[in-house]
C-alpha cells in the first residue's frame, strides 16, 4: 500500500473488509478491486452484504476490519477526500419537502462547495445529462419512479465524481425507464467513469458492466470478467482439451429411446430426456457442433430443431448462491 | 441539437435558478447566498412554500391585528386609557408562540425528518460538515425568527407610542426573547440528532413538547412580571449568570448535535469537553460572583460549588468514560507527540480512557483548587480569613464529593468495558442506561459500606446523622461542613474509607485507560497531506465572483449607466 493508503491504480480497492452487525456478519474479508474506467456488477442475493460495502464505500459506515479505498484514500481515515471524488446513489430516494428538482439539484451542487457560474453550470450539465428540463420546477415528491431515479442519478453526479456506486438503480423501473437509466449508465461509462452497480436485473447488469463480483453471506464467491463468471459457473470444461463444453437441445420426432441409447453410447455429459427433448452437453465448437448433427441425420434420426443453450448470468448466479438469507 | 432540445436549454438557462445574476441587489443577495450555508438556503426556500409557515405568519398577523383592534377599542369606546405596558404583554404574548414553540420544533422535526427521509445521510456524503448541517439548521431558525419579528415591529412601535415602557425595556425583552429561542432551537437540535429509534422518537417529541410549552408559559410569566413590576429587583450578578449559563448550555447543545451526527471516524469529543469545561467555569465564576456581591465568606459557598460541581461533572464523566472504544486512525493523527501536548491536548481526545482521565482531572482540578484557593479568595473580597477547622471541613466535604464523582466515573469506566466486550458496538441508549445504572450502584454501594462501616464502629442509628447517612454518604459531612463545622471522628473514618476505595477502583482504571493513552500517533498520508494543503490555498474558485470583482463589477456597470459629464 503506497503511502499508508490504497495502492492508487484501483478507482477501487477493497482490502480484507469486515463488518458485523451484532452476531450477524454482513461482510467477511471482502477484498477484490474495480479498475479505472471500469463497470463492475455486484450481485448476490438479498442480505448478502452488497449495501452494506457500498455503504462504507460511501463513507456512511465503517468496517470493523479492513479497509476500502476510493482513488487510494481511505473510506475510513479520509472521508473528505473520498466524498469529493465519489457519488452514491442509494437504494432509498431521500427527497425533500417544498423542494423542487432545479432547488434539489442546486442544494446538492452547493453542499459539494460549487459556487456562482461554477454550480449553474454543473446543475445544467446534469439537467441535461437526464433530460430533465421538462420537469425542474416538480416538486421532488411527486415525480413516477423513473423521473425520481433520474433526479437521483443527477444528484449523484452533481460534482462529476470519477467513481460511481449505484446501489439497485433499475429497482422498480418500467422497460422504458430501464432501457433510458441503461444509457446514461453507458453514457457514463464512455465519459470515462468508473462504476459500482448492484442490481437484480442480470441480464441488464451483464450488458453494461464488464467484470462482476458475486457475494453471499458476506463473502466473495467469484469475480471476474462476464465470461469468466459464465465459464465458471455455468460451463465445463471437455475432458479431452481445453476447450468449453456448450449445452445444446435437441427436438426430434419418433421413438425416443433409440435416439437416447446412441447419445448415450457417445458418453456426452449431462444427458437427460425431458419430453420431446433431450438436453446434454459437447465441445463449444461450431464445427463439432455441425459434425454431430450431421451425424444424427445420417444415423435416420428425425431431428426437427437443434439448438445450443445460452448461458446467462441468472444461471450463473443461481448456481454459485444458494439463496440463503442471513 | 434539435429545436425543442435547444428550446429546453433557452428556457433552463431562463430559470431564475440558473441565470446570470442581473443587478447589483440579484448579485449581492447571490453572492451572500453563495457564502451561507446550502442548508441555510434550501430550508429558507422550502419555509417559504411550506403551509406551516403561511399559517403561522397569517395567524401571528391576525393576532397583532386582533391585539391592536382590542387596545384601540378599549380607549376609544370604553373611555379606558390602554397603556403601552398591556399592549406590549399582549405582544410579546403573541410573538413568543411562534418564536418559543413553533420554531424550535420545527427545527427539531427538520432534523428527525432528515433520519426519517434518509436525506442525512445524502447530505452528510457530500462537502458539508455536520457542523454546517447543524449551524445551517439553526440559521434558518433565525432567519424565521427575523420574519416573526418583522412581522410584530408595528404593533410593538404602536405600544411605545402609547407610553408606558421605554426602549430599553423593549430591547431587553427581545434580546431575551431571542436569545431564549435561539436556546431551545439547540435543545431542539439536540433532541432530534438523539432520538433514531421509533421509540425514542416519540419520546422525544414529547418531552421538547412539554419543555416547550413551559418555557412559552415562564417567558410569558417573566414579561408580565418584569412589566408590570418593574426590573429593579434583578442584580446584574443575576442576569449574568442566567445569560452565561444560557449561552454555555446552548454551545454543549450544539456540541453535542454535531458530534452525534458526525461519522464514526471523526473526533467527535474534543469540542463536547471543551464545550463541558466551559460550562464548568460558568457556573464557577456565577457563583463566586453571586457570593462576592452578597458578601459572602468562601466557607458559605464552597461546599454549594463542590456538590453542584461533583454531581455535574460525575454525570458528564460517566458519559465520556463510556465512549466508543475504538479510536480510528484518522484521530491517531492527531495525538500529539510530546509529554506536554499529550497532557493537555491528549486528554481531550475520544476514547473512554481519554475520557474517564479527563473527567478525573477535572474533577479534582476544579474542586481541590477551588477548595485550596478559597482562603486567597477571602483575602480578595476583605473577609476574614476562615478558621483552621472550618476551612478543614469544608475542604473535606469538597474532597468527599469529590471521591464519590470519582467512584461513580470509574464504575461507569468499568461497566463500560464489561459492556463493549458483550456488545461491539451497543445502541445510545444502552450507554444513557449505563450511567444511571453506575450512579443507583455507586449510591447504594456507597451507602452500604458506610452504614456497615458505622455499624462496625458501634454508630447510633436512631440519630439524624446515620438517617442522613442511610441517604447519602456525603449528607452528614455536608450538614458539618454547612452549619456545624465540628468534624467527628468518625468523619475521618468515612472519608478515609471512601478515599481508599476511590483510590483502589481509580488506580484499576488508570492502569487500564494507560493502555488507551500509550498508543502511537499515526502518520498522515503524503497524498492527504497534498491535498488538505491544496484545500487551503485554493480561496475562490476559477468561476466564482470575489468580493473585490463584485464591487469593480458594479462599478463598471454605474459607469456605463452613468457617462461621466467629459465623456459627453
Amino acid at each position: 500500500m503506497a503511502n499508508g493508503n490504497g495502492t492508487g491504480s484501483a478507482a477501487i480497492e477493497i482490502d480484507r473488509l469486515t463488518k458485523w452487525f451484532g452476531s450477524t456478519c454482513a461482510v467477511n474479508e471482502l477484498s477484490f478491486s474495480v479498475r479505472k474506467g471500469e463497470a463492475l456488477g455486484f450481485i448476490g442475493p438479498n442480505g448478502a452484504g452488497k449495501t452494506t460495502t457500498m455503504r462504507i464505500l460511501a463513507t456512511l459506515d465503517e468496517p470493523d476490519l479492513g479497509d476500502a479505498f476510493v482513488d487510494g484514500f481511505s473510506c475510513t481515515n479520509d472521508p473528505d477526500s473520498v466524498r469529493k471524488r465519489l457519488g452514491f446513489m442509494p437504494d432509498a430516494y431521500g427527497a425533500y419537502h417544498n423542494v423542487s428538482c432545479v432547488e434539489y439539484l442546486d442544494f446538492f451542487a452547493r453542499s459539494y462547495g460549487l459556487k456562482g457560474r461554477e454550480r449553474t453550470r454543473a446543475v445544467n450539465r446534469v439537467l441535461d445529462f437526464t433530460h430533465m428540463h421538462h420537469m425542474m420546477d416538480k416538486p421532488t415528491t411527486g415525480l413516477s419512479k423513473g423521473m425520481k431515479q433520474r433526479l437521483c442519478l443527477g444528484r449523484t453526479m452533481i460534482h462529476d465524481p470519477q467513481v460511481l456506486i449505484l446501489d439497485e438503480p433499475a429497482a422498480g423501473l418500467d422497460p422504458r425507464a430501464r432501457i433510458e437509466l441503461k444509457e446514461m449508465i453507458n453514457r457514463l461509462l464512455t465519459e470515462g467513469k468508473t462504476l459500482l452497480i448492484s442490481s437484480h436485473i442480470l441480464t441488464e447488469l451483464a450488458e453494461m458492466c464488464s467484470r462482476v463480483a458475486i457475494i453471499e453471506h458476506g463473502n466473495l464467491l467469484a469475480v471476474g470478467s462476464v465470461q469468466e463468471i459464465l465459464n465458471k459457473f455455468t460451463g465445463e470444461m471437455a475432458s479431452d482439451s481445453e476447450d468449453n463444453l456448450t449445452t445444446v437441445i435437441v427436438r426430434f420426432l419418433g421413438e425416443s429411446q433409440p435416439l437416447f441409447d446412441f447419445l448415450a453410447a457417445k458418453e456426452l455429459r449431462n444427458l437427460r430426456l425431458i419430453g420431446d427433448l433431450i438436453e446434454f452437453a459437447i465441445r463449444d465448437d461450431e464445427n463439432w457442433r455441425a459434425d454431430f448433427l450431421a451425424d444424427l441425420i445420417r444415423n435416420k434420426f428425425r431431428i426437427s430443431a437443434f439448438a445450443t443453450k445460452e448461458r446467462s448470468l441468472e444461471e450463473a448466479f443461481m448456481r454459485a448462491t444458494q439463496g440463503r438469507v442471513q | 441539437m434539435n429545436e425543442s432540445a435547444r428550446q429546453m436549454s433557452h428556457e433552463t438557462s431562463q430559470h431564475p435558478l440558473l441565470r446570470e445574476p442581473n443587478g447589483l441587489l440579484d448579485r449581492c443577495s447571490t453572492w451572500i447566498a453563495d457564502r451561507s450555508s446550502p442548508l441555510l438556503v434550501k430550508e429558507t426556500r422550502g419555509a417559504i412554500k411550506s403551509r406551516q409557515f403561511f399559517y403561522t405568519f397569517l395567524v401571528l398577523l391576525l393576532a397583532m391585528v386582533a391585539w391592536s383592534f382590542l387596545g384601540i377599542s378599549n380607549s376609544i369606546f370604553y373611555g379606558n386609557a390602554t397603556s403601552g405596558v398591556e399592549q406590549l404583554i399582549g405582544y410579546f404574548w403573541v410573538l413568543a408562540f411562534p418564536l418559543h414553540i413553533i420554531i424550535p420544533f420545527t427545527a427539531f422535526r427538520s432534523l428527525m425528518r432528515e433520519f426519517e427521509d434518509d436525506t442525512l445521510q445524502l447530505v452528510s456524503i457530500t462537502s458539508l460538515s455536520s457542523r454546517g448541517i447543524i449551524f445551517g439548521k439553526l440559521g434558518s431558525a433565525a432567519l424565521q425568527m427575523v420574519v416573526y419579528l418583522a412581522a410584530l415591529v408595528p404593533g410593538i412601535a404602536f405600544s411605545y407610542l402609547l407610553r408606558g415602557v421605554d426602549l430599553i425595556q423593549i430591547f431587553s425583552l427581545l434580546a431575551v426573547l431571542i436569545a431564549s429561542s435561539l436556546g431551545l432551537t439547540t435543545l431542539g437540535l439536540l433532541i432530534g440528532s438523539v432520538g433514531r429509534q421509533l421509540f425514542l422518537r416519540i419520546f422525544a417529541h414529547l418531552v421538547l413538547l412539554a419543555t416547550l410549552a413551559g418555557s412559552f408559559l415562564l417567558f410569558c410569566t417573566f414579561v408580565s412580571g418584569y412589566l408590570t413590576f418593574g426590573a429593579n429587583e434583578i442584580p446584574w450578578e443575576g442576569i449574568y449568570l442566567t445569560i452565561s449559563l444560557f449561552f454555555a448550555i446552548s454551545i454543549l447543545c450544539l456540541e453535542t448535535a454535531i458530534s452525534c451526527i458526525s461519522f464514526y471516524a471523526e473526533n467527535r469529543s474534543t469540542n463536547v469537553r471543551l464545550a463541558i469545561s466551559f460550562l464548568t467555569f460558568v457556573i464557577v465564576s456565577g457563583v463566586i460572583l453571586v457570593a462576592t456581591s452578597a458578601q459572602a465568606s468562601s466557607i458559605d459557598f464552597c461546599p454549594t460549588i463542590s456538590g453542584l460541581l461533583a454531581h455535574l461533572l460525575a454525570v458528564f464523566g460517566a458519559m465520556m468514560a463510556t465512549e466508543y472504544p475504538v479510536i480510528s486512525q484518522r484521530v491517531r493523527r492527531g495525538i500529539p507527540n510530546t509529554f506536554w501536548g499529550e497532557s493537555v491536548w491528549g486528554l481531550l481526545l475520544p476514547g473512554p480512557g481519554r475520557g474517564y482521565l479527563f473527567s478525573v482531572t477535572l474533577i479534582w482540578g476544579w474542586i481541590v483548587g477551588l477548595n485550596l484557593l478559597t482562603p486567597l479568595y477571602d483575602r480578595w473580597n476583605g473577609q476574614a480569613m476562615p478558621d483552621l477547622d472550618d476551612w478543614l471541613s469544608v475542604f473535606l466535604f469538597g474532597v468527599t464529593n469529590a471521591t464519590f464523582a470519582t467512584l461513580y466515573v470509574s464504575l461507569a469506566y468499568l461497566f463500560g468495558r464489561f459492556v463493549k466486550t458483550k456488545m461491539p458496538r451497543p445502541a445510545p441508549i444502552f450507554g444513557l442506561l449505563l450511567v444511571i445504572i453506575s450512579y443507583v450502584l455507586t449510591w447504594v454501594v456507597s451507602v452500604v459500606l458506610a452504614i456497615m462501616l458505622a455499624e462496625f464502629l458501634g454508630g447510633d442509628f436512631g440519630s439524624t446523622r446515620e438517617l442522613g447517612l442511610a441517604t447519602f454518604f456525603c449528607w452528614p459531612l455536608a450538614l458539618e461542613a454547612t452549619f456545624d463545622r465540628s468534624l467527628l471522628p468518625m468523619d475521618y473514618v468515612y472519608f478515609g474509607f471512601n478515599f481508599l476505595m476511590m483510590m483502589v477502583l481509580g488506580l484499576f482504571c488508570l492502569i487500564s485507560a494507560l493502555r488507551e493513552i500509550i498508543l502511537p500517533q499515526a502518520m498522515v498520508p503524503q497524498r492527504v497531506l497534498d491535498e488538505q494543503k491544496k484545500r487551503k490555498r485554493v480561496v475562490a474558485t476559477q468561476d466564482e465572483e470575489t468580493v473585490e470583482e463584485l464591487f469593480r463589477n458594479r462599478a463598471t456597470t454605474s459607469a456605463s449607466q452613468h457617462p461621466t459629464s467629459g465623456e459627453k
